[in-house]
């Protein structure tokens, strides 16, 4: 009996020490803010099992096609100790030291005289596991392409989010003066690379559009003396002009179902408005029938509605309409100027140039509670529009008297630059992704 | 033949002296007998006097012969009955003998029989005296036997008792001594938790907290994914010295990026800030990844 009584108060003694622990086992700690920094990674050279030098640098189109992102920062070649091609040659702890946080390895192999195999592996430095491990065939020629793929693949796994390096940009330049002015067409791929002009002209040419599957551009010229919208198939160069009425023809924007224009048209009478022109049977619809100005028009995520630049209330606003009942509604609240609305690929946001103190700047609004951010730091920033992932705007910045590429992360953290052709750019857009 | 004579010479006289007594009996018999048996008549040493007729006396003679017959049968009966009472003599001797002889070989029979079960009887005995004797042997031995047991169990009894003692005292010096290490533990423990209550007090948890929320947060990079509405819990285990040794997403609603994103973070903040007042180390950590617009 005492023994029972001892070892219950022995227990009950226990219970209670026992019974202090979790009063301060754990310290809570709440982290409601984190960094945009980017990403410590190393992308180390792929390894070439064939004689010679790799004919190719895929890693270095890799770790640019991240860097470019923002997100990651891709440490420098000359500091690394090693470099493994495969995962059993890497030693975790070296790049631990080198505050790499991803490693990158990888090699390319021919298989003939034209083919190529890829393999590389990702890993999560600090875990020492893989996280990502591929190997696909390629060509000499589809190469750089297969370089972007594999930046696409790292990208997605490591953010959660759609690589957009294997997408495209269509810009328009402008080269010479005088009678050499040169206006040209140009899509080029996402990094700058592989520019090549599809139309050119002496007179202006503006306003390019992707088709929805990313295979045809619609688009103004000039040529001729007066403007004209075409739409061109990319992968031919045919071309068809699709609207050419009196006075002015602009601004087109493909609907989500790719069969459907809204543009906007000035009709001889000069008042500009929005109409929307059904591509195979020719069918004109207008719009808007304001006297202020009515343009740059955008189809809403539904294809149901549009957005537009209007100035009826005296400056440039952004309003959203009803193709229902053609009702328009501002939805730009703050600002003095707010132009050229571009939707985001979630359908949640706009971006557009708004006047910020004093300055031409790009903005996101939010659409559903109406706020507006401004994202550039420019004097004179025009054209934004998404990335096809919605992460990144492109958009054309004023360098002197240059316009050149721009990019900026939807958050604003992340600023880049895209190199570009000579001359000056302008109204740069971004391809969807491309159809798989 | 002579032999035989000779041998047996005194019984060949007296037999013939029987034979001549018995002629010499026969021959006094006729004249005994001459006279009528009807009428017993006087002997008288002369009697001779009488008239014979012929006839009668031929009669007389013939009943003579007829008597001397009769004798002799008589005799020859008497002798065949001395015979026969002879050889009935002779058979009962012989009976008597082969009785005795029965009788003996009864007896010897029954003397053998005596003495078989005498002996048998002796070796009953012996046998019975034996068994007795291994039976007392036997129970001799088992209780020996059961003595030694009940003695060994004895003493097995007492070690085990002895044991248990031991043990009790033992398991009792060892529940004292946990006992007064639970009650110095406890001591301490509320010493410490007093001291430590009173870096609490004094704001210095809070500025503990504070400063590894800040270094982990500076080194949390945000992917894009980390939208408000996140919640990821880690749990992370520390040496002195503020270096991590495990990170654990308990729960994380975001993706793999985001998880990715938030162990990278504890591990690239590693080592984390040291309490001022080291009683305020914690092995344990629950960090709450909750992220603001």
């Amino acid at each position: 009996m005492t023994k029972v009584f001892t070892s219950i108060l022995f227990f009950m003694l226990m219970g209670v020490v026992g019974g202090f622990q979790p009063a301060h086992a754990e310290l809570r700690i709440e982290i409601t803010r984190g960094i945009s920094a980017a990403v410590p990674i190393a992308v180390v050279p792929f390894g070439y099992t064939g004689p010679g030098a790799s004919p190719f640098d895929v890693a270095g189109i890799v770790a640019a096609d991240l860097a470019s992102s923002g997100r990651f920062d891709p440490m420098e070649r000359k500091d690394m100790l090693e470099m493994p091609s495969s995962g059993a040659e890497v030693d975790f702890q070296d790049w631990r030291l080198l505050k790499a946080q991803v490693l990158v390895v990888g090699r390319v192999s021919p298989i003939n005289a034209d083919e190529y195999s890829i393999q590389f592996q990702v890993f999560d430095v600090f875990k020492r596991e893989q996280i990502l491990g591929y190997r696909m065939p390629t060509t000499r020629a589809a190469m750089r392409a297969s370089a972007h793929y594999v930046a696409d693949m790292i990208f997605e796994k490591l953010t959660g989010v759609k690589g957009v390096f294997s997408t495209q940009v269509a810009y328009v330049t402008v080269t010479g003066k005088g009678k050499d002015r040169n206006y040209e067409l140009v899509v080029a791929d996402a990094d700058g690379a592989n520019a090549k002009s599809i139309s050119n002209s002496p007179d202006p040419i503006m306003s390019p559009s992707w088709s929805p599957d990313g295979r045809k551009l619609a688009y103004v010229s000039f040529e001729g003396g007066t403007s004209a919208v075409y739409v061109q198939i990319l992968r031919s160069g045919f071309r068809q002009k699709v609207s050419s009425r009196r006075g002015v023809n602009g601004a087109p924007v493909w609907h989500p179902d790719g069969r459907r224009l809204a543009l906007t048209l000035s009709q001889g009478d000069g008042n500009l408005d929005i109409y929307v022109l059904e591509l195979t049977s020719g069918r004109l619809e207008r719009i808007t029938s304001h006297p202020a100005i009515d343009t740059e028009p955008e189809w809403r995520k539904d294809g149901r509605g549009l957005y537009f630049t209007s100035d009826r209330s005296g400056r440039a606003q952004i309003y959203e309409l009803e193709l229902l009942d053609k009702k328009a509604v501002r939805i730009s609240r703050e600002g003095s100027y707010n132009a050229r609305p571009r939707l985001s690929p979630d359908g949640k946001q706009l971006s557009l140039v708004t006047l910020d103190r004093g300055n031409y700047r790009i903005g996101i609004m939010d659409l559903d509670r109406g706020t507006l951010r401004v994202l550039s730091e420019g004097k004179l920033d025009e054209s934004p529009a998404f990335a096809p992932n919605g992460q990144t705007l492109i958009y054309a910045a004023r360098e002197g008297s240059q316009g050149v590429l721009a990019t900026v992360s939807a958050d604003g953290q992340i600023r880049g630059r895209i190199a570009s052709a000579d001359g000056d750019v302008r109204e740069p857009v971004w391809s969807p992704f491309p159809p798989n | 033949m002579l032999e035989f004579a000779r041998e047996h010479a005194r019984p060949l006289v007296y037999s013939v002296l029987v034979h001549l007594v018995i002629v010499a009996g026969l021959v006094l018999s006729v004249t005994r007998f001459s006279q009528p048996a009807a009428a017993p008549m006087k002997v008288v040493p002369v009697v001779q006097s009488s008239v014979v007729d012929m006839s009668e006396v031929n009669k007389q003679v013939k009943e003579r012969n007829r008597q001397v017959q009769a004798e002799k049968e008589k005799q020859r009966q008497v002798e065949q009955e001395k015979v026969r009472q002879l050889e009935i003599k002779k058979k009962r001797e012989q009976e008597q003998r082969e009785a005795k002889l029965k009788a003996d070989a009864e007896k010897k029979k029954e003397a053998d029989l005596q003495v078989r079960q005498q002996a048998q009887e002796k070796a009953a005995k012996e046998k019975a005296e034996a068994d007795k004797k291994a039976e007392a042997e036997r129970k001799r031995k088992e209780d020996q036997a059961r003595k030694a047991k009940l003695e060994a169990e004895k003493k097995k009894a007492e070690e085990v008792r002895k044991k248990k003692e031991a043990e009790d005292l033992r398991r009792k010096q060892i529940e004292a001594k946990q006992r007064a290490e639970a009650e110095a533990q406890l001591r301490e423990q509320m010493a410490a938790e007093e001291a430590r209550d009173a870096a609490v007090r004094s704001g210095l948890l809070a500025q503990y907290v504070a400063l590894i929320g800040q270094k982990i947060e500076r080194n949390w990079i945000r992917p894009p994914s980390a939208r408000p509405g996140l919640e990821c819990v880690v749990q992370v285990t520390q040496i002195p010295g503020g270096q991590v040794v495990a990170v654990k997403v308990v729960r994380c609603n975001g993706d793999d990026a985001v998880i990715r994103s938030v162990e990278a973070a504890v591990y690239q903040a590693s080592p984390l800030p040291e309490p001022a007042d080291s009683r305020l180390f914690e092995r344990r950590l629950e960090l709450v990844f909750r992220p603001e617009d």
